[in-house]
């Protein structure tokens, strides 16, 4: 059984279903907006995510005077949240990239309405302008730019800032490369920043070796092959995959070649060693990750990637509705993708019959419903979106089939229980159409097992009559 | 020294027709007493401007208003960054403060009035009497512009915008650029320098919104209650967005020879008929000659044979499997095979007139003055009853990723006050895209006239992307129509099935 990481879990599931023209409300203000973030990767900014830096330390403070008097704007500098994108690093926390800013780039930030305005930064200092998102106190609708700067830059209600990080004949190259899916008649195209901000996400080493006998190891960055070719088709033992290189090369697949073996896993990938791969050998290549670098053939490792072929059973969608505190619709994507970060594998035995079944604990489904007004990772990460009292004084679950039966259970032996699972797959394959899509099951060897459990197969909704 | 209001701007040139000068005389001639006449500008309460008497005024005309004389007040003050408020005082003792919905100066107005001046904005007017104006802003301390400008008159519009650069102290470098859409986009996507503005036509918007070349010109998101009839932005403007400030326009027209059509046509019933006819009766090589091959030319037929938009509403394409252009290409196919009408594309069809060989050609108002310079004799007409002219507007965009995006707006604004449009496109054989502006500029080129009815019936050149497939596919389709290897409804089935196919799919 796999240890699931809750924080990690839960951030996808909030993540994926945070409608898209909206940001995730900052509990403690209210305020709720996203500005998206363009450098040498992307990244949504939340509210949530300055005001956690802002109580951090990171917090600054400027004087203005505008149209409606003198005022006090509070936020982070410019500069730090350019550090998400401007390549120093890849993940938290982030670093400021000081002297790429004071080489010069241009950043052009842009407001709700489309006003624009650009600088080079090497003409402004990296603590000259302000992110801000509070004025006297009060917390702002969206961020905006102050200092003293010219008013050219001191942009309202912020909805973009782009950083033009890389060399100008790649940068809009890059930004148009569309990764071609072919899903039996489908076609899908995908940019890299979709896939950078994709959950299925994972870095790890890889290696290859060449026909010469050359050994290539490095970290590489991606997402995971095979969950992401199933957002687009139904993966079985038959499908084969083909790689299509925007040079011609073809390289086809058994879906055998690409299944996860424990820890090593076939990753698309566009980062080598913390940087976007160039168009040569990128953008995108096959590799495979693991604790252990595995090592694979190099004509296995295929460049350029510019087309994938899948011919496989097309994807069936489905929603899980929860329903307590809060009404929540789950849908396919977003639990298939939760169940590929890490999610828990059992092993349920029913009527001497044993199967390995993957899918996500039921008590981290339930922290979604449980309150009326946290989500997991919705507001400062201070604040706990589990309602851990209710769960303890108990409240009753129900756990209702499409056809109506129901099983009732008890959170207090469910909370906290990553034995008692909602899983999406069987021995690696979705959930045959008995138990298709979500089906209740628990480790053989449970600690606890909740009374009252049964084995309720096609489940469309989770009820917590709190 | 504080400028002198009127002084910087010069009133209106001689030529102005009858009407307008007697409008301003009467203007002027309602002057107060000399008390009355006295006031104040200031700007964060330095006075800029004095003046006891008007000697000079700067025409203006108000939206939805009459014409009336006056001084915007965008031209006495320094350019700002943020208009915060506008202080009045008036002869009475009282005051009024006025908080304006955006920060465009150049929409305020000060105007005499018979009983004093009164200031006057977009949406509302002061009671007269007004002795003094704060303005209450933060200066632009932006000083220096990039222009990029194309098609016709530059020299004229370069010419305006040294006035505009002298008067305001900044440094505005303009230069020709052949194509704005390419340079626009080529420079977007190499990560080039753009300049902060550009010269642009309507059916630019698809590419330079695409590429992301271009910012909404937020201040103007503001549109008139009936935007159908500020036809200019119309053609700038999508369901979001107002993506340039227009400038003047062109127009589809009817050119002839009348020595060739022996005289003009009879205008007492100038329909599609009347056209028909006079084409007919035309002598020379050719009678009639105009690309009939562009779906450019063959639009404004369709919509005169009823079509009610080019684009349909609810299908988002240009549907073409339909009455009216049925209708139309049956028309032009009897006018081709009895002889009246020659196809010919631009250059041929233009050489042939210039020749004296074509008695009459269909094309747009931008080919006169070239004419002009050659002696040719011609007559210009307006587009009949039954053909809807096309509408070709420029105008100024902002770059988005200009350095100066408010200088960029201050500009835009300066250009879009129709003092300026009136003188720039009278010089030029234009007409300003800002309709109130067509009285200032009646008369002072020799085609005002056809212009101006032109514009009453006219549409603007559909922006949507959609058009520019209609228009590529139909290239092709209306070659295998006039070369006998397609009927129509052949022609039109197809080509119905390939321009939603290729809209669709993008």
């Amino acid at each position: 059984m796999k240890k699931v990481t809750i924080t990690l879990v839960l951030t996808i599931i909030a993540t994926s279903f945070a409608p898209a023209q909206s940001g995730t409300p900052d509990a403690v203000s209210g305020a709720s907006w996203k500005v998206e973030l363009e450098g040498i990767r992307t990244h949504e900014l939340h509210a949530y995510e300055v005001r956690h830096m802002m109580t951090d330390g990171a917090q600054e403070e400027m004087d203005v005077e505008d149209r409606n008097g003198q005022f006090t704007y509070a936020g982070i500098l410019l500069s730090q949240v350019a550090a998400f994108v401007d390549g120093a690093a890849f993940e938290e926390p982030w670093r400021f990239d000081r002297e790429r800013w004071l080489a010069g780039y241009e950043v052009t930030v842009t407001a709700v309405d489309g006003y624009a305005a650009t600088f080079d930064t090497s003409e402004v200092a990296p603590d000259a302008i302000l992110f801000a998102i509070e004025r006297n106190g009060e917390v702002l609708d969206r961020p905006r730019l102050v200092g003293s700067v010219a008013r050219n830059l001191q942009v309202r209600d912020i909805s973009k800032v782009e950083l033009a990080l890389g060399s100008s004949e790649g940068y809009q190259a890059r930004r148009d490369f569309r990764l071609t899916l072919v899903a039996n008649d489908d076609t899908h195209r995908v940019s890299l920043a979709q896939l950078a901000e994709s959950p299925l996400f994972a870095r790890g080493r890889g290696q290859f070796t060449t026909s010469a006998g050359s050994v290539y190891a490095s970290e590489y960055g991606g997402v995971y092959l095979l969950e992401f070719l199933e957002q687009f088709v139904r993966i079985t033992d038959d499908t084969a995959v083909t790689f299509v290189a925007s040079d011609g090369y073809e390289m086809t697949f058994g879906i055998s070649q690409l299944r996860t073996e424990g820890d090593v896993a076939w990753i698309l990938a566009f980062e080598q060693d913390g940087a976007p791969i160039p168009i040569d050998p990128g953008y995108i290549r096959t590799v495979k990750i693991g604790p252990d670098t595995p090592n694979i053939p190099g004509h296995l490792s295929v460049k350029m990637v510019a087309e994938i072929r899948v011919s496989g059973e097309p994807v069936r969608e489905y929603t899980l509705k929860l329903r307590g505190q809060k009404d929540v619709d789950l849908d396919r994507t977003t639990l298939q993708s939760a169940l590929a970060f890490e999610g828990v594998t059992v092993t349920f035995t029913h009527r001497g019959e044993s199967n390995e079944y993957s899918g996500i604990p039921l008590h981290y489904l339930l922290a979604y419903a449980d309150d009326p007004e946290y989500t997991p990772h919705g507001q400062d990460s201070a604040i706990d979106p589990y309602n851990r009292e209710a769960a303890m004084r108990g409240f009753e679950i129900d756990l209702v089939a499409t056809d109506g039966f129901a099983v009732t259970l008890d959170s207090r032996e469910v909370y906290d229980n990553d034995e008692v699972i909602v899983a999406l797959k069987k021995n690696g394959e979705i959930l045959p159409e008995s138990e298709w899509p979500l089906v209740l099951v628990w480790d053989e060897d449970a600690a606890v097992v909740p009374n009252g459990i049964r084995n309720v197969r096609n489940i469309d909704t989770l009820r917590l009559k709190m | 020294m504080p400028p002198v209001l009127g002084k910087e701007f010069p009133i209106v040139p001689p030529r102005t027709s009858r009407t307008y000068v007697v409008a301003l005389a009467l203007a002027l001639s309602v002057w107060l007493a000399k008390d009355a006449r006295a006031i104040e500008v200031a700007f964060n309460g330095a006075v800029a401007a004095r003046e006891s008497a008007l000697e000079d005024a700067h025409i203006v005309a108000a939206s939805g208003a009459s014409l009336f004389a006056g001084v915007p007040l965008g031209e006495v003050v320094p350019l700002v960054a943020e208009l915060h408020e506008i202080r009045v005082s008036f002869r009475d003792g009282s005051s009024q403060l006025i908080r304006p919905p955006d920060d465009n100066l150049f929409a305020w107005t000060l105007v005499p009035s018979d009983s004093g001046w009164r200031l006057t904005g977009s949406d509302e007017t002061t009671k007269a009497g007004v002795t003094r104006v704060d303005v209450r802003a933060v200066r632009l301390d932006a000083s220096s512009l990039s222009v990029w400008l194309s098609w016709e008159g530059i020299d004229t519009i370069e010419s305006e915008i040294a006035r505009f650069a002298e008067h305001f102290g900044v440094e505005v470098d303009s230069s020709t650029v052949p194509n704005t859409r390419a340079k626009l986009v080529a420079t977007e996507r190499a990560r080039g320098v753009p300049a902060d503005v550009a010269m642009i036509q309507s059916d630019y918007l698809p590419d330079l919104v695409e590429a992301g070349a271009i910012q909404p010109v937020a201040p103007f998101t503001r549109l008139e209650p009936s935007p159908g009839v500020n036809k200019g932005r119309a053609a700038f403007a999508d369901d979001r967005y107002l993506w340039a400030e227009p400038f003047y326009f062109d127009s589809h027209v009817v050119l002839y020879n009348p020595e060739l059509t022996g005289g003009s046509p009879d205008f007492a019933s100038w329909n599609r008929d009347g056209f028909t006819a006079f084409a007919r009766r035309s002598r020379g090589e050719v009678r009639a000659a105009w690309n009939a091959y562009s779906a450019y030319w063959l639009t404004p037929f369709v919509l005169g044979f009823g079509k009610e938009s080019v684009i349909d509403p609810d299908l988002e394409y240009v549907r073409v499997d339909d009455e009216a252009t049925r209708d139309a290409l049956y028309y032009v196919l009897r006018l081709v095979e009895d002889g009246t009408l020659t196809v010919m594309e631009r250059d041929a069809m233009t050489s042939y007139f210039v020749a004296g060989r074509a008695a009459l050609i269909l094309t747009g108002s931008y080919a006169l003055p070239g004419l002009d310079s050659l002696g040719v004799p011609y007559e210009v007409a307006p587009y009949p009853e039954g053909i809807v002219p096309f509408l070709d507007f420029k105008g100024f965009a902002v770059s988005r990723r200009s350095r100066n995006p408010i200088l960029a707006r201050r500009f835009l604004e300066y250009f879009a006050t129709p003092a300026i449009q009136a003188r720039v496109a009278g010089e030029i054989f234009k007409m300003p895209a800002n309709h109130h502006a067509f009285p200032l500029v009646a008369g002072r080129h020799r085609y005002t006239e056809v212009l101006e009815m032109s514009y009453e019936r006219g549409v603007p050149v559909p922006n949507q992307r959609a058009y520019t497939v209609y228009k590529d596919l139909m290239w092709r389709m209306l070659r295998f129509l006039f070369a006998g290897q397609m009927d129509i409804d052949q022609m039109l089935e197809r080509s119905d099935a390939l321009i939603l196919n290729a809209t669709r799919n993008g």
